[in-house]
């Protein structure tokens, strides 16, 4: 036996479940009250998104992604995951990608929001990303302690960003500013399940939603 | 093995053993024989149960698990441990044997066990000095070539450090049952003193050529893996006691004695190296090492059982 059948999904993950508990338990405890400060910013970027202000919205996206790579990533994950500063780049270049559209948003395809499904189900996914996933990454993780929030931890910052980008852009440049985001959500989701963690399929979940929701929105406007 | 352990260190280690047995009287499961060691190329022995650090030892900076761990460690040494396997692969765990040896002392039984990974970085040498460092120990016991990465080039390096008195032996690993035939040709034509392999009683392709032939070369054998990465054992816990006639034949008291007594009684086997985050595993562990071992017959019974549950 020599091939790639011999590996499992665990052979990837190298620590165990509580230590990866108590990694975002050690991040709450030093960082502590900033998640409120973050989910703040997030609300504000969702809220502008629904009022058609995407510039302002697109920009405001950009620090979570800069906090949570450099915080989670780089800091903390770093300590247990080799790849994990490879992530916490790619982390940095959504942040880079998040502030060029917002400077050329006046020249690129956004989208006008409408009271139409994909806006509800952006707001959605971003609402509850925003405010439901530190309650919902309790059933993930052992307690209130371990809870993930935007701007912090990837996952909802990840999560978050979808919803939002679902109601203000279109085309290749939502589909490019999603990437990095959709990516994440499989790492996280896969990392979720080679822990067993309940939960786990949440992230891929969402972006899956979103996804599909973009799809389902160029096929009815090309049929149009 | 390294010799860096103070009289107030071995003391301490001491108290602290029988402060434990006193407050944790369960923990101390009583051993009706001694603790098997077997023996080493060039001499020396090794106690048959080991303590394995992929995944467990882990844990980053968090002050909390690296205490945490360093009563592991302290629990291992405190039940006659020996040998302690680590890798460059996996993450802090090096860090984290350092943190506990400089908390606790080096104990003589100590036989450290490195290994060298291409990925890793670094040459051979360099490899293998840093690793030192962040171990906390001027050289190792056993240094192995990590799942055959780059073995020739590897081996080359450490057959020449081992000749020199830098390392005092030299192994290569695989798992799973990944490359056997690589692994048989390398223990056929070079001079190695240790294979590390996955061999467990649900895993035993190794039993057909590979332990026959460590045995006839008189290379040591490390079986990781023991309980199939944990599945094995937190099942058998969960749904299932142990038979009463393995209690009888060999003193078989709970699910660690029975699979680890299986792997340690092989005849080619030297050391089963179960990792674990807690401090009643390890002392669990431990106890398994104690004989009675069970016979060969008992073996095969052993082996039927666990098909038929
Ligand atoms: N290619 C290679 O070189 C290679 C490959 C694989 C492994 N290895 C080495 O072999 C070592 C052992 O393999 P492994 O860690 O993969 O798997 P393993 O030792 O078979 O299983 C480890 C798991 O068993 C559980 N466990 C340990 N003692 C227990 C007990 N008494 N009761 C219940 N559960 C117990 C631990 O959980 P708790 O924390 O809850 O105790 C841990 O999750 C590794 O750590 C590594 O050093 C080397």
């Amino acid at each position: 036996m020599n091939g790639w059948q011999t590996y499992r999904l665990e052979d990837f993950i190298p620590f165990t479940p509580d230590i990866y508990w108590r990694l975002l338990e050690r991040i709450n405890e030093t960082f502590w009250p900033l998640h409120i400060l973050a989910v703040a910013i997030g609300l504000a970027a969702l809220l502008l998104a629904l009022r058609g202000n995407k510039r302002i919205a697109l920009a405001l996206l950009a620090p979570a992604w800069l906090t949570s790579g450099i915080i989670f990533h780089l800091t903390y994950y770093a300590e247990l995951n080799w790849a994990a500063p490879w992530f916490g780049w790619a982390f940095i270049a959504q942040t880079a990608l998040l502030l060029a559209v917002a400077f050329f948003a006046g020249s690129i395809k956004t989208r006008e929001p409408s009271r139409g499904l994909s806006t509800w189900i952006g707001t959605t996914v971003a609402m509850v990303s925003l405010l439901g996933y530190p309650l919902i990454s309790t059933t993930i993780g052992p307690g209130l302690s371990h809870a993930e929030t935007y701007g912090l931890h990837p996952d909802p910052t990840a999560i978050a960003t979808v919803g939002v980008l679902l109601i203000i852009l279109r085309g290749p440049t939502l589909w490019l500013t999603m990437l990095i985001p959709i990516l994440w959500c499989v790492i996280g989701s896969l990392t979720l399940i080679a822990m067993d963690a309940t939960g786990a399929l949440i992230p891929l979940a969402a972006v899956t939603i979103i996804a599909g929701t973009s799809v389902a929105r160029s096929i009815k406007s090309a049929a149009k | 093995m390294s010799h860096r352990l103070s009289r107030r260190t071995a003391l301490k280690l001491l108290g602290a053993g029988i402060a434990a047995a006193w407050l944790t009287p369960h923990l101390s499961l009583a051993n009706s024989g001694a603790l098997l060691r077997k023996s080493i190329p060039d001499g020396g022995h090794l106690p048959v149960i080991g303590l394995g650090t992929w995944r467990t030892f882990n844990v980053g900076r968090d002050p909390q698990l690296l205490d945490a761990r360093t009563e592991v460690v302290r629990a291992f040494f405190e039940h006659g441990g020996g040998l302690v396997d680590s890798s460059p692969m996996y993450g802090s765990a090096p860090d984290v044997m350092g943190y506990a040896l400089d908390k606790l002392g080096t104990p003589d039984s100590l036989y450290t066990a490195e290994k060298v990974w291409s990925p890793a970085g670094g040459s051979t040498r360099e490899q293998i000095a840093d690793l030192a460092d962040r171990w906390g120990v001027d050289r190792f016991d056993l240094v192995q070539v990590h799942n055959l990465t780059d073995w020739r080039e590897h081996l080359d390096v450490l057959q020449q450090m081992k000749a020199d008195g830098e390392i005092a032996h030299v192994g290569i690993t695989t798992s799973h049952g990944r490359r056997h035939d690589q692994i048989e040709l390398i223990m056929r034509e070079h001079d190695i003193d240790f294979v590390q392999l996955t061999y467990n009683i649900t895993h035993r392709q190794v039993e057909d050529r590979l332990l026959p032939l460590a045995k006839e070369k008189g290379i040591a054998v490390i079986a990781n893996r023991p309980y199939d990465g944990g599945g094995l054992i937190k099942n058998l816990k969960r749904r299932h006691e142990v038979p009463e006639w393995a209690t009888e034949e060999f003193d078989c008291r709970n699910w660690a004695d029975f699979l680890l007594k299986f792997i340690v009684s092989h005849p080619a086997l030297t050391c089963a190296i179960p990792a674990t985050t807690s401090v009643e595993h390890v002392i669990e562990n431990m106890a398994a090492g104690h004989e009675p071992m069970p016979t060969q017959a008992t073996r095969e019974r052993m082996i039927r059982h666990i098909a038929s549950l």
